[in-house]
């Protein structure tokens, strides 16, 4: 019925988990024979350790009786303690005038020594046609409470009730107080849940329903972080070995020129420049690694110092002029007056260096403007290309690091890292970064800075 | 003497000493590329992508070998073997991939004549130029 477990020998309710407290409403002597005889048989097979506590109809000799007809050794398992068979009469002997909380410890102790002695758990059944003679309240108070006990032991309790004494109060009760309950309709084994376990069993399924979503949303995740990663990982590979290649073949062609003494002073020198621009690559890279590093876990070191955005602006183009020849675009500045405020020099020209970079990368051969103004008390420059624009689905993901819109294979160099390192230097500025663009019409980048000093984080 | 040879064996053969087309986008690679052959006694070409290396095709006589770099943007190198497959006539140059890329197992099943890392084993592409130019 439930998860597998051990079998419980009782075809109607098949294998059980550890820890399950169940019960048995019977009218007869055969009633108790055929759960109770397969019950401690299963039991017995299985290596756990058995306690049937008998009563009226079927006494202890008589269960004695019906299981040697299956077992012919049986006087050796009780012998070596693996069987106990006991009337209830005895057991009360033992037990009776015990608190609930020590007979619930009881049965801890009782599995902890059948594990000890090498058994598998330990299986039982009560009678409890001693009702009679009992106060039913602290008994079902007893009963109810031996489910949680029993959970996560390595027990399984069977709990045998007389119909004919309990009544329709005490059948609710008995019910409730287990995890189900057996009994024989019209020659037909039945079990009925409580309605309790059912609400349980059904709250279970749904968490396993969600848990189930979730460890597949994650796994998801954790994939797709993972395909980011491997791509991020390549791409930086290909982005440092190009400069060192470069650099390895100038090296390589001098050694052979040094060689065959064909090698000129001007060769020399222009070869060694080259080399030179090509460490400066390198620099440039491993230090944008580690920004990225640091952007990655909030370091990124802020000076404020007073400065002018505009000119910022201008020094930043006259700067990056070389690359925007290459590219074939023009740049022109449009700003009408200073606008000053408390940033850090050097990350406002890496915020429009990067927006500048993604600009002559994307949109080369076309001008591009770049505006100073002052709104609302804030500074905003916005860097507007006239490029193939950015479709609508990429325009949310375009500041995440590592997305490069064109495939790895098309690579246009660079980490995939310049427009979220812009992000990352806007949000420590306290400031906002907007992006207008459609396709075939550009793209305009807009950072807003508030003018007022922010606290370096 | 390596040089006398080669240009011993260029009056007899178009493609000893001959022509090398340098397939990649990056400016620093192909510069640095040029000096390295030039100096070997190569004609050095040049195309900054895929598609561009096809033009240079169709309107030059063919080079001896050509150097493939395979990230490049517009066209790069796997659309570029893509194309050459399709014409008899160009898929009979040599092709040597130089690639940074980690993904080798993928270049190889496009089998190109020859494959090698960047940074590139100076040794190995001089010995494949001097065979197949």
């Amino acid at each position: 019925m439930v998860a597998a477990g051990v079998d419980s020998g009782i075809p109607a309710v098949g294998s059980l988990p550890w820890g399950t407290h169940f019960c048995q409403f019977y009218d007869s002597q055969r009633d108790l024979a055929d759960a109770l005889v397969p019950y401690f048989l299963a039991g017995l097979r299985g290596n756990a350790q058995c306690i049937w506590v008998t009563a009226e109809p079927l006494r202890a000799h008589q269960a004695r009786d019906l299981l040697r007809a299956a077992v012919p050794n049986l006087g050796a398992l009780e012998r070596s303690g693996q069987l106990e068979i006991i009337d209830y009469g005895d057991w009360y002997l033992k037990t009776g005038g015990l608190e609930t909380e020590t007979l619930h410890r009881m049965w801890i102790e009782r599995q902890d020594i059948a594990l000890q002695n090498g058994y598998s758990g330990l299986r039982a059944s009560g009678n409890t046609s001693f009702l009679e003679v009992c106060d039913w309240k602290s008994f079902a108070e007893y009963e109810a409470r031996l489910t949680g006990a029993f959970r996560g032991h390595r027990i399984v309790g069977l709990c045998a009730y007389s119909l004919g004494r309990c009544n329709s109060q005490s059948v609710i009760d008995v019910v409730r107080s287990h995890q189900f309950a057996l009994t024989r309709r019209a020659d037909q084994w039945e079990l009925i849940e409580s309605s309790s376990l059912k609400i349980a069993k059904e709250e279970l399924r749904q968490l396993n329903e969600e848990l189930e979503e979730r460890v597949r949303q994650r796994t998801a995740e954790l994939e797709k972080a993972l395909r980011m990663r491997e791509d991020f990982i390549s791409v930086a590979s290909h982005e440092l070995k190009t400069p060192l290649t470069s650099l390895q073949l100038y090296i390589e062609s001098l050694l052979r020129a040094g060689a065959k003494g064909t090698c000129t002073a001007g060769q020399l020198a222009e070869r060694l420049t080259k080399a030179k621009a090509e460490c400066g690559r390198l620099e440039k890279l491993v230090n944008y690694l580690l920004d990225f590093s640091r952007a990655l876990s909030g370091q990124l070191a802020l000076t404020p110092e007073e400065v002018d955005l505009v000119d910022v602006a201008r020094m930043t183009a006259e700067r990056f002029s070389e690359n925007l020849d290459k590219a074939g675009c023009t740049l022109s500045l449009r700003a009408d007056a200073p606008i000053t405020g408390t940033w850090d020099r050097l990350r406002v020209e890496q915020v429009l260096v990067n927006i500048l970079s993604n600009a002559i990368k994307y949109a080369p051969g076309a001008p591009i403007e770049v505006t100073v103004t002052e709104e609302d008390g804030h500074a905003v420059v916005s860097v507007r290309d006239h490029g193939p624009g950015i479709p609508p689905q990429d325009q949310g993901r375009i500041f995440d690091r590592f997305v490069q819109l064109s495939p790895p294979e098309q690579h246009r160099g660079g980490f995939g890292l310049g427009l979220w390192i812009v992000r990352k230097i806007v949000d420590a500025f306290r400031g906002t970064l907007d992006l207008e663009s459609e396709p075939g019409a550009g793209s305009t980048f807009r950072v807003t800075l508030p003018r007022v000093p922010v606290e370096s984080s | 003497m390596f040089d006398d040879q080669q240009n011993a064996m260029s009056e007899a053969d178009r493609c000893r000493a001959g022509t090398v087309l340098v397939v990649d986008d990056d400016p620093g690679v192909i510069e640095a590329l040029e000096a390295l052959l030039e100096d070997e006694g190569y004609h050095v070409v040049t195309a900054c992508n895929g598609r561009a290396a096809l033009s240079y095709l169709a309107e030059n006589e063919a080079p001896c070998v050509i150097l493939l770099d395979m990230m490049m943007p517009i066209m790069d190198g796997y659309g570029f073997l893509a194309e050459q497959r399709q014409h008899p006539a160009l898929s009979r140059i040599p092709v040597v991939v130089l690639t940074a890329g980690a993904n080798s197992n993928r270049v190889r099943a496009l089998c190109p004549t020859a494959f090698l890392s960047k940074p590139v084993d100076v040794d190995a592409l001089l010995a494949f130029l001097d065979e197949h130019c």
